[in-house]
């Protein structure tokens, strides 16, 4: 998949929590198609530049340009609806519900949402058929399969990773939000994430990856963004950035494993 | 006897619907309303003022505000209709900036305005005596010949609502807009990052909810031929809630059964307690089955007598697309994720 033009532009981005300043002229740019991996020690700001993206946070001060339009301050709901999906640092399901429930509700905009329609299954059952068909299909890449009709609740820490992705996949987003997608992910459920995100990739969607585990961020992003103390650091690929002293006096230097 | 079953059943179906309301808040979206029995006595006084008609024509003297003489069916839907302006009135004041715990106590605080400002306040519907002579469709049926008639009819036409609304209530349940109201009830934030605008979400089925009351009220009101605040009291909406708790909380079936086994075993039960008790102890042993009622679902079985039909829903779903497999052309994959493997 080529890259293509801007898609999500970062401009001198600062945030605090109280006092303490959590991201301090924070600037970087992700093109379309892209896969940019986020990475820098714990406190570096990686988590608040993605909250930021996703509407959780809003910029003190700075911008956050999608696609040209301007979300610094918009709401969740409307970043989502631009088609920015994220994944959490902690799986976020709902627990109560059938697995196949928070899959289906990925993918938008439904018809049966309309209070009216909501009373004719008529006017939506072909659509509700059509995206449990997509919900089956992303569940069973993640091999949650035999899951689909039981709550989200039982699945494992990993699993609701994986459910979180497969989820993902049925909102067709523009872009995708990754916090941290293998903490606390087993190696072979690790190797399964990456399959999965490669076929993001295949399929065109931009991909921001927050991450610490570096062989995770080497087998799937050509660039990366180191950050530190609330700034970029550097960036490059992965071995440009390993190069530089500065990244490995903040990050490397930390005891990380290098693979 | 016959009467007996027929006010019974009456009374049941009337139940029944108030449940089911307050299931679509409280169950599908997970909005505590507190003051649900106060859009229930809203509903049940505007039916009575528009179907009381003037003061002129009463045979004693009562005050109230409006004095319409509308036919039934009309009354109920103004009743509704009066709620859902109500609700909306309400929330904007109170819904908007609360989290569920404090909407939850700020609906307890509007509820005891409104049911102080209807006691005191006699221009409005007359005050702590309240209404009377509120008319009951076709109660002249087979008066003359000291028949049942004019009460069968009252009764079927509480069925059909409560069945109507039983099923409003299970294809709400069973829609995408039903899933996206459990979404909000679950976790707000992943219904907003998926696009769905949460205060929409609970707005809507707080009207929806309120409406239902609103026709629920009316009926209550037609039935009783009389209404005032002592109806309305808050315990009311906990022994709805109670109901709802032990059919199964957001089950339209579980409201149904829920309403059944409190409204009508348990507080008809009580009535065969031995004569010889202290007629005092009977109200208060029904108050105490119903909260041990309670006790024992949640510790026992929390999900109630029938758990939430998710599962099944998806299990059906499931059943529905193999046989549509076949006929339907392949749905267009889900952004290639298949295609990888």
């Amino acid at each position: 998949m080529s890259i293509g033009d801007v898609l999500l532009d970062v401009q001198d981005v600062s945030y605090h929590f109280g006092g303490v300043q959590a991201l301090a002229g924070c600037s970087f740019t992700v093109h379309e198609g892209e896969t940019l991996g986020l990475i820098g020690p714990n406190g570096a700001g990686k988590t608040t530049v993605g909250e930021m993206i996703c509407g959780g946070r809003h910029p003190a001060t700075g911008r956050i340009l999608f696609g040209g339009v301007d979300i610094s301050h918009a709401a969740r709901w409307q970043i989502a609806r631009l088609g920015v999906v994220r994944t959490f640092q902690m799986a976020r399901l709902m627990t109560d519900t059938a697995v196949m429930e928070n899959a289906m509700l990925a993918r938008r905009p439904q018809r049966g949402e309309r209070l009216w329609r909501s009373f004719f299954p008529r006017l939506w059952w072909d659509q509700e058929i059509e995206i449990a068909t997509a919900a089956e299909r992303t569940v069973t890449v993640v091999t949650l399969q035999e899951k689909l009709t039981q709550m989200a609740g039982v699945l494992s820490g990993g699993q609701r990773k994986l459910l979180e992705l497969a989820r993902a996949a049925v909102g067709e987003p523009r872009m995708l939000v990754l916090d941290e997608p293998v903490a606390g992910v087993n190696p072979r459920l690790r190797d399964d994430m990456v399959s999965v995100l490669r076929a993001f990739q295949e399929a065109g969607v931009t991909l921001l990856i927050v991450e610490h585990n570096l062989s995770f961020i080497e087998r799937l992003c050509k660039r990366v963004i180191v950050m530190d103390q609330g700034r970029i650091l550097t960036s490059g690929t992965l071995d440009e950035v390993r190069a530089d002293p500065r990244v490995a006096k903040s990050y490397l230097g930390m005891n990380v494993v290098v693979a | 006897m016959e009467y007996y079953i027929v006010t019974l059943v009456t009374v049941a179906a009337i139940e029944t619907i108030l449940v089911l309301g307050f299931n679509i808040q409280f169950g599908f979206a997970g909005v505590l309303n507190f003051s649900y029995i106060t859009f229930v006595a809203i509903g049940a006084y505007t039916t009575a003022v528009t179907t009381l008609g003037s003061h002129q024509t009463q045979t004693f003297p009562q005050s109230y505000i409006v004095g319409l003489s509308l036919p039934w069916p009309v009354a109920l839907l103004v009743s509704g209709a009066v709620c859902v302006v109500a609700a909306l009135l309400l929330s904007f004041l109170v819904m908007q900036r609360l989290r569920s715990d404090y909407l939850a106590i700020s609906l307890i605080g509007v509820g005891e305005i409104i049911w102080t400002v209807a006691g005191n306040q006699t221009s409005l519907v007359n005050g702590w005596t309240g209404l009377a002579n509120i008319p009951r469709p076709y109660s002249n049926l087979g008066i003359a010949s000291g028949g049942l008639a004019g009460d069968l009819v009252f009764m079927a036409i509480g069925i059909v609502v409560a069945v109507g609304t039983f099923f409003a209530a299970s294809r709400l349940y069973k829609s995408p807009l039903g899933r996206v109201l459990r979404a909000v009830r679950e976790d707000g934030v992943i219904a907003e990052t998926f696009g769905r605008r949460v205060l929409a979400a609970r707005l809507t089925a707080f009207c929806i909810g309120s409406f239902i009351a609103g026709v629920g009220g009316g009926l209550l009101a037609m039935n009783t031929g009389a209404y005032n605040p002592n109806a309305f009291l808050p315990l009311e909406t906990f022994l709805i809630l109670a109901a709802l708790i032990v059919g199964g909380t957001s089950s339209p079936f579980g409201a149904v059964v829920g309403a059944i086994v409190v409204f009508i075993v348990i507080s008809e039960g009580t009535r065969y307690l031995p004569s010889s008790l202290n007629p005092d102890l009977v109200g208060g042993l029904r108050q105490a089955t119903i909260g041990l009622l309670l006790i024992v679902t949640l510790r026992f079985r929390p999900q109630g007598l029938f758990p939430e039909p998710n599962l099944r829903l998806y299990r059906r779903l499931r059943s529905r697309m193999a046989l549509a497999r076949p006929l339907a052309p392949p749905a267009p994959g889900p952004v290639g994720v298949g295609d990888s493997r």
